[in-house]
């Protein structure tokens, strides 16, 4: 029979579309598959679809062929008629279901591609958003920490300004030299404690000073404004302050003008030293030298004086003894005789003054010096209403000098006292001692209520022959003795007048000496000069 | 809007009345077109014309992923391979239109079966077509690897997608 045989037709037909069914659902599987790897993925959903749609097609048909194939095998070829038109028809349908699943792809593609392109650029912007947020976040930690290190750094800047605020205005405070601050109206705004004491005021009073009130000088102080205009500085102006109670002080003045960024002046900044003391110091050093040289010119009268006293005195005894003593030579004898020992007496004085004369030294106790001192003249002075008031200390170390001559020092000292108050009708001496440890000095203060001794009077006191005694009733010499044999023991003598009680501060009448001597290096030692 | 009711109710009870009428008398509405045998063959060429032109469209769309992907690459194999199937198909179906069941003789059984000559070209056409599944299963096959392949790419940042879109 010639023609071509149909068999590998119908295997091929079976074989393949058993083929079919596997491989379609194999797709399906793994579209399937993909889908639950990735459930928001449009285009695997969309693949598995189209999978479902041929696996559909796929088992329609190849059943189909299979179905026909087993029908006709068995010679059931009027079964395979009777259903061939529905599993065509089937086929048909499936194959128009694929192409209609296939043929939207594009469009849902692209409809997904838009999606998915918006979609990225959300999540593009939602990672910007984060990114940013991020950096804020970290800017943010930055911000803190730089907030931290400012914290930091303001509070050290805060602790050093304060140590440095601290350190000057300590020096401010605790400076003993006054420190002011004034305006351009020259008001003193600030000024410490040291300044405050200097010119008289209490720590807690806050006077309205201003400069024109605490300049004694209008000179001086129109000087000082000159140099400061001038200069913007003055250093080392020795300027005269008004206290409080109308005192002057001198002080030693430096200040610098404040300017501004155009030259004018703000204000101005100054220190001034009280130089109060050590200009008394440099009066007193002037007149200890006055009184040097003026002792030793004594010394040197004195000797050249003696000797023709020696001489006048001598011929004037020998001379009275060729006289009776009622006549009229001898009794003119006996004046010159008089006058000659006044003379000498006048002499011996000023070798005490200027030390030209023995001395003997022992350790004395000064209390017992005074004691003697008090025995001998509190008669004489309770006869004139004085009364003598004694606070010697207990204890005191004992001094090295010439006991006579301190009796001497004491005994006029007192003696200048009772004439003080001797006009007054009465009055009292107060007699003190102490001990000071810090300078090792022994002091002695002999006070009285008098009249006082006027300040410009104060600086002569101690020159030989100044008296404010009338004529014939003193020589003048007393005083200077004193200063003389004080200044040979290695002490100190001074005085005040009016007193100022140095507790309360009240300022009271009369004068106060106070003597300082050394106290004794070896207690038990006794000297011979 | 009360007064208008009833009108509304009249005109759509004539309306579907009407309806019932001409389909209870289908001879006399003339409007039924009767589906005679060459329809479904038609019906069924014309399907695979379609899907022809579905898979010609999704074949241009798959040549825009990257060649490198091997998963899309056996998704394109897929469509060239089906779209032939198509073809093949479309001819066999056209062919097998025009040959009579004389042409094949089926003398002790089906599997005896024998295409009669002279061979012809529609006879010749007629048998290579009938091995249409030389491509059809190639192309499930094809299809099979693809999303196998995919399926392997495809990590969980979805980088296999990632890279198709990038790439479209």
């Amino acid at each position: 029979m010639s023609g071509l045989p149909l068999l590998p037709s119908i295997l091929v037909d079976m074989i393949g579309s058993v083929a079919d069914i596997c491989f379609a659902f194999l797709a399906m599987r793994y579209a399937f598959l993909l889908t639950r790897k990735q459930p928001e993925n449009f285009v695997w959903g969309y693949l598995f679809y189209i999978c479902i749609a041929i696996s559909a097609f796929s088992i329609s048909r190849a059943t189909g062929h299979l179905v026909k194939q087993f029908l006709l095998l068995s010679g059931n070829i009027d079964i395979w008629h009777t259903i061939s038109p529905y599993t065509g028809g089937f086929n048909t349908l499936m194959l128009i279901s694929v192409s209609a699943v296939t043929l939207f792809y594009h469009k849902g593609v692209q409809t997904h591609q838009v999606i998915e392109q918006k979609a990225r650029k959300l999540k593009d912007a939602n990672r910007r958003l984060e990114e940013a947020a991020r950096e804020m976040k970290e800017l943010n930690l930055h911000l803190e920490e730089m907030n931290t290190h400012l914290e930091e750094k303001v509070r050290e800047r805060t602790a050093e300004l304060s140590r440095s605020e601290e350190k000057f205005r300590h020096l401010f405070s605790a400076s003993k030299d006054m420190v002011y601050f004034c305006n351009t109206d020259q008001d003193i705004i600030d000024i410490n404690e040291s300044g405050l004491e200097m010119l008289g005021y209490r720590p807690d009073e806050h006077p309205k000073l201003n400069l024109h009130d605490v300049f004694n000088n209008e000179g001086e102080l129109d000087t000082f404004f000159k140099a400061m205009k001038r200069d913007g500085y003055i250093k080392d102006f020795e300027a005269e302050f008004r206290r409080k109670d109308g005192s002057v002080i001198n002080v030693l003045l430096s200040a610098t003008a404040i300017k501004d960024d155009q030259g004018n002046i703000v204000s101005c900044e100054g220190i001034a030293k009280d130089l109060t003391k050590v200009k008394t110091m440099m009066e007193q050093l002037a007149a200890s030298e006055k009184m040097a040289s003026v002792g030793q010119m004594a010394a040197g009268v004195a000797h050249e004086i003696n000797t023709p006293l020696g001489i006048i005195l001598g011929y004037a005894q020998l001379m009275m003894d060729d006289f009776d003593e009622d006549s009229e030579p001898y009794q003119n004898l006996k004046v010159i005789e008089r006058q000659t020992k006044a003379s000498r007496k006048i002499v011996a004085d000023l070798l005490k003054f200027s030390r030209q004369t023995g001395s003997a030294r022992e350790n004395l106790n000064i209390n017992e010096v005074l004691h003697d001192v008090v025995a001998v003249t509190e008669h004489n002075l309770s006869l004139d209403h004085i009364r003598v008031h004694m606070d010697l200390a207990d204890n005191l170390p004992p001094v090295v000098g010439d006991a006579e001559k301190l009796r001497q020092v004491f005994v006029n000292l007192i003696n200048n006292a009772h004439h003080a108050m001797q006009k007054q009708g009465g009055g009292e001496i107060f007699i003190r001692s102490w001990y000071e440890p810090e300078s090792g000095e022994v002091v002695v203060e002999i006070r009285d209520t008098g009249h006082g001794i006027p300040e410009d009077v104060q600086a002569r006191i101690f020159d030989p022959f100044f008296t404010t005694k009338p004529v014939g009733k003193g020589t003048g010499l007393g005083l200077s003795v004193s200063y003389g044999i004080i200044q040979d023991h290695g002490g100190t003598i001074e005085v005040e007048s009016p007193v100022k009680n140095p507790e309360t501060g009240e300022v009271m009448a009369g004068t106060a000496f106070r003597i300082r001597l050394p106290e004794a290096k070896d207690p038990e030692a006794v000297l011979e000069k | 809007m009360k007064s208008a009711l009833p009108s509304v109710r009249t005109a759509a009870g004539a309306f579907f009345g009407l309806c019932f009428f001409f389909l209870a008398l289908p001879d006399a509405a003339w409007a039924l077109q009767s589906h005679g045998p060459p329809e479904g063959i038609y019906i069924h060429q014309m399907a695979h014309i379609f899907f022809f032109g579905s898979l010609l469209y999704l074949y241009r769309d798959l040549c825009h992923t990257s060649e490198k992907d091997q998963g899309w690459r056996y998704l394109r194999w897929f469509c060239l391979l089906m779209l032939c199937w198509n073809v093949v198909a479309f001819i066999g179906h056209a062919v097998t239109f025009h040959l009579s069941e004389e042409h094949i003789a089926n003398a002790s059984s089906y599997l005896h079966s024998r295409l009669l000559g002279p061979m012809d070209a529609t006879k010749i056409l007629f048998y290579i077509t009938r091995f249409d599944h030389v491509l059809i299963v190639p192309a499930l096959f094809f299809l099979y690897r693809g999303l196998r392949t995919l399926y392997a790419q495809v990590d969980e940042t979805g980088k296999a997608y990632e890279h198709r879109e990038s790439s479209a």
